[in-house]
């Protein structure tokens, strides 16, 4: 299992979460990447980056119009003050004492529990069970570049699973966007336009 | 009932019919005292004398003492020394109060220490320590605000010294506000001023620089000692009693002399309390220029410790790092670590109300109850308007 440790919870509801880190832990996470919570016995929760935030405060807006700002002032920025990166996540299932389920979990995670990034295994198998339930979760959101946040989803999943011996995913996972999207014409094609850029054949 | 803004418009309109005849005056005044910073430009060991003299017949007396460097004389903008370790350090309190509660006070100083020249995050260090039962009681009766605020100060200094021990190298310190402590009654009766000057003297011992840098200072000393120039001997002892150059500061004097960077020539202090900080410890002061703009002068007041203005090396350390560090920030020239110092120090409303749980609960949990706050502060305390100032 994957130790990359990415951040604290900061805030939850059932549909999504949003984690905190401080700047220099910024270089793990990538959107579209899937993330776990591991909530002890045996439950953990997973989800998709669908938003990575970086907020200024006034201090930062100042230096910015500095000329030339001091290496030790940018690493002061990044190390000390307490600004910390603010990643939003989908939910997209859970694991309760048996399969991957790709449902809402029963309950959140907790204030300041701790995030990991999932690694290649751990994707394999989140991807592999069931039949993409995780995708209606993705085309329900609201505020989420669902074309951009599928295409990066089914690119590193496609990754993992080719690494794993299976080269048919990316194929079964397009042809259930497709089924899914098939009365909404507008958001097939923008995330087939995306899929084209990022999963090419 | 709010503010009666009829009331106050009739104030504002008479403020401001008053502002042209006010400003003509200011004007004047500014033209005559620029004219005597010329006039006794030079004039230092007769005007180091005469201020001693009229110190010995007017105890109260505060002014400047010229130094060997003269009134007008302006020096550049050093080179910055090639590493140093560079401390801030700033306080937060919160002061005891009756209506509260809980009756304590704490005070937290934050520090920052930057290796200059190394390009490494600096580095932050905390101190809070919390003041409760007989800590609250001076010898005049319960601790107030001013006292808090002494404690403060002197613990900034402590904690200068305690990090400066640690470190190898040139060191330079500083904190926001003078070096010389007002109030001093209050603190010498709790002995705490003498910590405060046994922290200086560390860091004289350690060879550091440490400096107090005063933001937007409206200091008269340089005035008052040009109105001391200007009186006649038989009227030494009615000096600093009858200031005439009112309205007039230190700094319009220098903000046509200084270009972006300068300071002015260093002085002296006379004040009651200068003969508390003796030979080392002695207290100076100069003014720089931290702007970078050479049509918008913005001027501070830093003071030192003898032991920083008689070395030139060290003060131009001081110089050069005072004026980088204000360059750190666009617009509003500060220094950038003695912000960080004070965001490291910074006590918020939400903390406070922190500390107020703990300790409630720390007392409930041995059976104790905690005070009550008052009829006022509960009426405070609700929810909806609210208003500035008691």
């Amino acid at each position: 299992m994957s130790e990359i440790r990415i951040g604290r919870l900061l805030r939850a509801n059932t549909t999504s979460f949003i984690v905190g880190c401080r700047v220099n832990q910024l270089e793990a996470p990538a959107f579209g990447a899937m993330v776990r919570i591991p909530l002890g016995e045996g439950y953990q929760i997973y989800g998709l980056i669908y938003d990575i935030r970086i907020d200024d405060d006034g201090l930062v807006r100042q230096l910015v119009t500095a000329q030339g700002v001091d290496e030790a002032i940018i690493a002061d920025n990044r190390v000390n003050r307490n600004v910390p990166v603010e990643m939003s996540v989908l939910t997209i299932g859970y694991r309760e004492d048996g399969p991957i389920q790709h449902l809402i979990p029963p309950r959140p995670a907790l204030s300041l529990d701790v995030i990991y990034l999932c690694d290649g295994k751990e994707l394999v198998e989140f991807t592999s069970a069931g039949r993409f339930g995780y995708f209606r979760h993705v085309l329900r959101a609201t505020d989420v570049p669902v074309g951009e946040l599928l295409a990066a989803h089914i690119q590193q999943g496609n990754d993992a699973q080719v690494a794993a011996g299976n080269t048919e995913w990316s194929n079964a996972a397009t042809q259930e966007l497709i089924t899914l999207l098939r009365d909404d014409y507008p958001t097939l094609m923008a995330v087939l336009g995306a899929l084209g850029d990022a999963v090419p054949d | 009932m709010a503010l009666d803004f009829q009331q106050v418009r009739q104030q504002i309109i008479r403020l401001a019919e008053n502002a042209p005849l006010r400003e003509e005056e200011l004007r004047n005044l500014r033209e005559t005292a620029e004219k005597l910073l010329a006039k006794y430009a030079a004039d230092l060991d007769h005007l180091r004398d005469k201020v001693a003299r009229a110190a010995n017949l007017n105890k109260n007396l505060r002014c400047a003492i010229p130094t060997t460097e003269g009134f007008t004389d302006t020096f550049p903008l050093p080179d910055l020394p090639e590493k140093a370790t560079i401390i801030a350090a700033d306080g937060s309190q919160i002061n005891p109060n009756r209506h509260w509660a809980l009756e304590y006070c704490l005070v937290n100083v934050g520090a920052i220490q930057l290796k200059f020249g190394e390009g490494d995050a600096p580095e932050e260090v905390i101190e809070t320590k919390l003041y409760y039962d007989e800590e609250l009681y001076s010898g005049t009766g319960t601790i107030t605000e001013g006292m808090v605020a002494l404690m403060r100060d002197q613990r900034e200094r402590e904690v200068l010294a305690d990090l400066a021990e640690k470190v190898k190298g040139p060191i330079i310190t500083f904190t926001d506000g003078p070096v010389e402590l007002w109030g001093l009654r209050e603190l010498k009766a709790s002995q705490r001023f003498e910590r405060y000057l046994k922290a200086l003297s560390k860091l004289h011992k350690l060879g550091a620089i440490t400096a107090g840098y005063v933001d937007k200072p409206r200091s008269v000393f340089v005035i008052r000692l040009l109105e001391l120039a200007t009186l006649p001997e038989e009227n030494l002892k009615e000096a600093g009693k009858r200031p005439w150059l009112l309205g007039v500061f230190d700094t319009t004097l220098f903000e046509k002399l200084l270009k972006p960077g300068d300071r002015t020539a260093l002085f002296g202090i006379q004040s009651t309390s200068a003969k508390d900080y003796q030979d080392e410890l002695a207290l100076h002061f100069f003014y720089l220029n931290v702007s970078t703009d050479e049509n918008n002068p913005y001027l501070v007041r830093v003071e030192v410790p003898a032991w920083v203005a008689e070395n030139k090396n060290l003060l131009n350390d001081l110089h050069a790092v005072l004026i980088d560090q204000c360059q750190a920030i666009s617009n509003r020239p500060y220094p950038y670590l003695l912000h960080r110092a004070h965001e490291t120090a910074v006590v918020t409303r939400d903390e406070k109300e922190q500390v107020d749980i703990m300790i409630s609960l720390e007392l409930r949990n041995r059976a104790l109850k905690p005070g009550f706050r008052s009829g006022k502060q509960f009426m405070k305390d609700q929810p909806g308007r609210t208003r500035i100032g008691k």
